[in-house]
């Protein structure tokens, strides 16, 4: 019998995810992607056996439902025993029936006798699958050739998006999440916040369609439901809550919630904090009280008051700190994995490459769970994740290592193993998760738009002015940890950043400092005297605000390491990486990463901004940081290792 | 028969379909481009106005007036409108290690299937669309969304997969806009607690240039429009107006250009090659059956169409509110087919016939499915060369090789 090879890639990915108001959304989003993939392999392996089976190489008991093994958006595999459109086509209605299923557990009977528009909730529903499929013939042909054609002819076939118009279309109210669908909730139930919250897991005036719906009832496993973003935020203060809970104060200022706030605002995964039971952490926020009552009501008016002043107390008496407002979420996946699947020469090797890819996604969960993160995704080489802020970067730099290790065996034709790029937001707790989610993918954007890639990009969002992003390379976390260990120590005060950047202004900016078309040498020393001063300026503010506060001295070596930081000599400074082999190194389009070839002060001030987070961070969670002083080039070295 | 030029003063916000209410930390995100039909009905609004600005034309009026746009346009007080396109989905751009703001540029182009394969296509007699040499490198993920028009035009004639420099090639069009309001209490004239909200509007400036750093070198932006069949007594005028959300003001006024015209060869080159040629879409376009044109491949002119293959990215959904009286509320939503996507069309019918279609059926005309789509400017249509050579390319393995 002829052998097939055969791909299947699943849709909506980013859009369809990316709709989310709640975490919860954001998880089942990803995690229906993966049980939809599950069903297709599962398909495939129940007509032509698990060795069939090229990515995800998955044994029949790891692609079970609900499995702990997450499959991504494309299926590779071998067809030898039937027609490869009769195994794709089948995939496809394994595909619809689980979705169907899905469906009818989460819409049960009464919620669809409850819904004057089930029957258009169900259309969208039915809709929302892309499922597109080539295959390619072996004889003939090397696997290696057999991939490489199927891979453009995959990419050519998608270039077709043959999509059905709408056909559930009415006059009502919009998705309050896309905009792209019809609210399936009947018009007065949305006014209604105990029936929304009850029936919908919704906010009073929260507009859903069938597909919200779907995510938002959508519990596979109620354990991992993922936290909200204010109990990520929450999450440092654990200690303080565990060492100074005072449970009567607390149970006062409980008693001034209303009963359904109680209800929703409750964790059903495994990152509870302490004393605080099934209690989201999002109830220690007085910012969030605002939401949970109805302030046209003079009534209501008097109970925020209570409830206010009640969970003032309980800071004020416990002597525990107010949580942060911030949060970061990481998104993160392997750099040239393309390539390095292309050198595959044949179907075991790319099925071993595959299993090793499982077992980091694995891994990758241990890793955040040990940094009190909660993942939402991992699969394949894809790893997104929720995290505290003081535990973040270091986070994302542990899962980098790892992925580099465990992928060293895999080459591409040039000898480069996969690396591991990461976008990091840092976000506010009260910010809409959607642009948390744009914010950490354009972040993962710019790290891999870094020659040679294997890079770290952090952008914070303070509420206040434009998002401020910084993409280097993952030494760039050692740095973040000493600036903000220094930050702790008060060794650098708050305005530096500010304070760096005026300097450099002062001194010409840009203009006169920025590397030059076919610059002297004459020139060139010019500058590195420029670039000294705004280094010794950085010094000689630390060594002032020291002396203005009375405080002992700082060691030379602090200045040193700030001084070449702020400023590193020109030699030192890298010239952007050459990189013959890498094919695939973009350009660098965006200021952020010519940074090599200037004076890095405005990257450096986001830093110390960055910093001056994470060390706040890490005060709340009574969590010292380390401060190493060893020389920046010993880390650019390790870098370029 | 007037060309308007509606230059934005303020942000322009058009809303997507995302319910605005008063709730705090509500938002309301704007579209990345206007969809003809808010374009169309600001026309038409306007046009059905009084001196004080009050409404008062009737409804079918107001609807017989033909509105074709909205483009792109580089607006200059002192040079005529410089015209953009959306660019073409048939143009990938990758990008160039060693030089900057420059960026591989390939044409995707429909290929046989090589023996041995097959995919699950909507139907068997269309074709994939790719690249015939596969490209390891990842397309640019920013390149520019609008294409100045001879860069276009030449597209249309002369495809050529070849070497651009972006800042030549095109801008990236409105750039967003994020604005956070607070809502006051009118008695005491102080913030609200907690009322923050935010609107995202488009702000219509050409930034692409990052070496130009002075404010005045900025090219502003605008959208150009043709007006046609405005019953008497109504008419346009000139001046202040708002469109959109929010009631953003826009300056509008009259231009003596005209739309771009048909390149002089561009006919002959689809006679000769058999009649086949590429429609590309200017405008998002309504199809009743969704991704797949009706009207446009029914005999129309005594020529008759033959879908080849065609490139279309995910579909926009448009929704929008209905001012009617006794429909007010918000309209269905609809799918609609992006502008740039790239339909490859074999022609039949005497030469005479083809040349009459394209020129006055199809150049700059739209081509939805139904009347009221193409009477607000939906599915707005331009031509493009398939050559005979470019359908004899074949998918090629990494090493050139045929597969």
């Amino acid at each position: 019998m002829t052998k097939y090879l055969l791909q299947i890639h699943i849709g909506p990915v980013q859009g369809f995810i990316a709709s989310a108001r709640r975490c919860r959304d954001l998880w089942f989003g990803s995690s229906l992607l993966s049980e939809l993939g599950k069903a297709v392999a599962r398909s495939i392996v129940a007509d032509e056996g698990e060795d069939a089976l090229i990515f995800p190489a998955a044994t029949q008991d790891q692609l079970k439902p609900t499995s702990d093994y997450a499959v991504s958006n494309k299926v590779v595999a071998i067809i030898s025993k039937q027609n490869p459109k009769t195994v794709a086509d089948k995939a496809e209605d394994a595909l619809r029936e689980y979705l169907s299923l899905a469906r009818d557990t989460i819409f049960d009977a009464a919620l669809q006798r409850r819904l004057q528009t089930w029957d258009d909730a169900k259309k969208q529903i039915d809709d929302l699958p892309e499922y597109y499929w080539v295959s390619v013939t072996m004889n003939g042909r090397t696997y290696k050739e057999a991939r490489s054609l199927a891979d453009s002819l995959l990419a050519a076939r998608k270039n077709t998006r043959n999509f059905q118009p709408v056909t559930w279309g009415s006059n009502r109210p919009k998705s309050s999440l896309d905009g792209v669908r019809e609210s399936v909730i009947d018009a007065a139930d949305t006014k209604q916040a105990d029936t929304m919250y009850k029936l919908f897991g919704a906010k009073a005036g929260e507009q859903l369609s069938g597909v919200d719906l779907l995510k938002r009832l959508g519990t596979v496993q109620k354990e991992i439901r993922v936290p909200s973003t204010s109990h990520m935020a929450a999450m440092p203060l654990s200690s303080q809550l565990k060492a100074k809970w005072n449970a009567d104060l607390w149970q006062n200022y409980l008693d001034t919630l209303p009963n359904e706030v109680k209800k929703q605002e409750i964790v059903l995964h495994d990152l509870e904090l302490p004393n605080m039971g099934d209690t989201d952490g999002s109830l220690l926020y007085e910012s969030r009280l605002l939401d949970y009552f109805d302030r046209s009501e003079n009534a209501n008016k008097k109970k925020l008051e209570e409830a206010q002043k009640a969970l003032h107390t309980f800071f004020h008496k416990t002597k525990i700190d107010r949580p942060g407002s911030y949060y970061a979420l990481m998104m993160g996946d392997g750099d040239f994995m393309g390539e390095v699947i292309n050198a595959q020469q044949d179907a075991a090797t790319h099925r071993n490459f595959s299993r090793i890819l499982s077992s980091f996604a694995l891994e990758a969960s241990e890793i955040v769970a040990k940094h009190h993160g909660a993942v939402i995704y991992a699969g394949g080489d894809d790893v997104m994740a929720l995290f505290p802020l003081h535990s973040a970067v270091q986070c994302a730099k542990k899962v980098a290592e790892r992925f580099s290790v465990l992928m060293s065996n895999f080459k591409n034709d040039h000898g480069r193993s996969p690396t591991f790029s990461a976008g990091i937001a840092i976000v506010h707790h009260l910010e809409p998760l959607e642009d948390a989610l744009k914010l950490a993918r354009d972040a993962e954007k710019q790290a891999k738009s870094i020659p040679a890639k294997n890079a770290l990009a952090v952008v914070v969002d303070k509420r206040s002015g434009a998002s401020r992003i910084v993409v280097d390379k993952w030494s760039l976390v050692d740095r973040l940890l000493n600036f903000a260990a220094m930050h702790q120590r008060e060794m650098i005060p708050d305005r530096l950043a500010y304070q760096l950047r005026q300097t450099y202004l002062v001194l010409g900016g840009n203009h006169a400092l920025a590397k030059k078309e076919g610059e002297t040498e004459e020139e060139k020393r010019a500058r590195q005297k420029l670039r000294d001063v705004v280094g010794l300026e950085a010094s000689r503010i630390i060594g002032r605000k020291r002396e203005a506060d009375g405080k002992e001295k700082l060691d030379d070596k602090v200045k040193a390491y700030i001084k070449t930081a702020v400023s590193p000599p020109l030699a030192a400074a890298q010239e952007p990486e050459t990189d013959e082999t890498a094919i695939s190194s973009p350009l660098p389009l965006t200021p952020d990463n010519e940074k090599e070839q200037e004076l890095h002060i405005e990257a450096i001030a986001t830093e110390l901004i960055i910093a001056a987070e994470i060390s706040q961070s890490c005060t709340l969670a009574g969590v010292t940081l380390t401060l190493n002083l060893e020389d920046e080039a010993d880390a650019a070295k390790e870098d370029a290792s | 028969m007037t060309v308007w030029i509606i230059e934005p003063r303020d942000p322009l916000i058009v809303r997507d379909g995302r319910p605005f209410s008063t709730i705090p930390g509500a938002r309301a995100k704007t579209l990345p481009f206007p969809y003809p039909s808010t374009i169309a009905g600001g026309v038409r609004a306007r046009a059905g106005q009084d001196e004080n600005g009050r409404f008062i034309a009737a409804i079918e009026d107001v609807l017989q007036i033909k509105v074709r746009g909205p483009f792109l346009v580089k607006t200059s007080s002192d040079h005529p409108p410089v015209f953009l396109a959306p660019a073409p989905a048939d143009a990938l751009l990758f990008p160039v290690n060693e030089v900057k703001g420059m960026a591989d540029r390939k044409l995707l182009t429909p290929l046989p299937y090589p023996d041995g394969t097959a995919s699950n296509l909507p139907d068997e007699t269309l074709c994939p669309v790719g690249l015939p040499q596969p490209d390891p490198r990842k397309p640019l993920s920013k390149s520019p969304r609008f294409w100045c028009w001879p860069e276009f035009e030449q597209w249309l004639c002369q495809p050529q997969s070849n070497r651009v420099k972006m800042a030549d090639l095109g801008v990236a069009g409105p750039a967003s806009d994020r604005r956070t309001h607070v809502g006051i209490n009118p008695a005491s004239q102080t913030g609200q607690d907690g009322a923050l909200f935010m609107t995202s509007g488009l702000a219509f400036l050409h930034d692409q240039a990052p070496d130009r750093t002075l404010l005045t070198d900025i090219d502003p932006l605008g959208l150009a429009v043709k007006v046609e069949n405005v019953p008497s007594p109504l008419s346009l005028t000139s001046g202040y107006a708002p469109l959109g959300g929010e009631r953003r003001l826009m300056l509008w006024r009259e231009s003596t250009a005209p739309l771009p015209e048909l390149p002089d060869n561009l006919v002959q080159d689809v006679l000769d090659a058999d009649g086949h040629c590429r429609l590309i879409l200017l405008t998002p376009a309504y199809f009743t059956a969704g991704w797949r044109p009706d009207w446009l491949l029914n005999k129309q002119d005594k020529v008759q169409v033959t879908l080849k293959a065609a490139i279309v990215n995910t579909p926009q959904t448009i929704s929008g509110w209905n001012f009617e009286d006794g429909k007010r509320g918000p309209k269905k939503t609809r799918r609609l087919a992006p502008a740039g996507s790239v339909y490859y069309l074999q022609l039949q019918g005497s030469e005479a016939d083809v040349r009459y279609w394209l020129e006055n059926t199809i150049w700059l005309q739209a081509v939805s499915d139904k009347d009221a789509y193409r009477q607000s400017g939906f599915g707005l249509a331009a031509i493009g060369t398939w050559s005979n050579e470019a359908r004899k390319l074949r998918f090629k393995d990494k090493e050139g090789n045929h597969a």
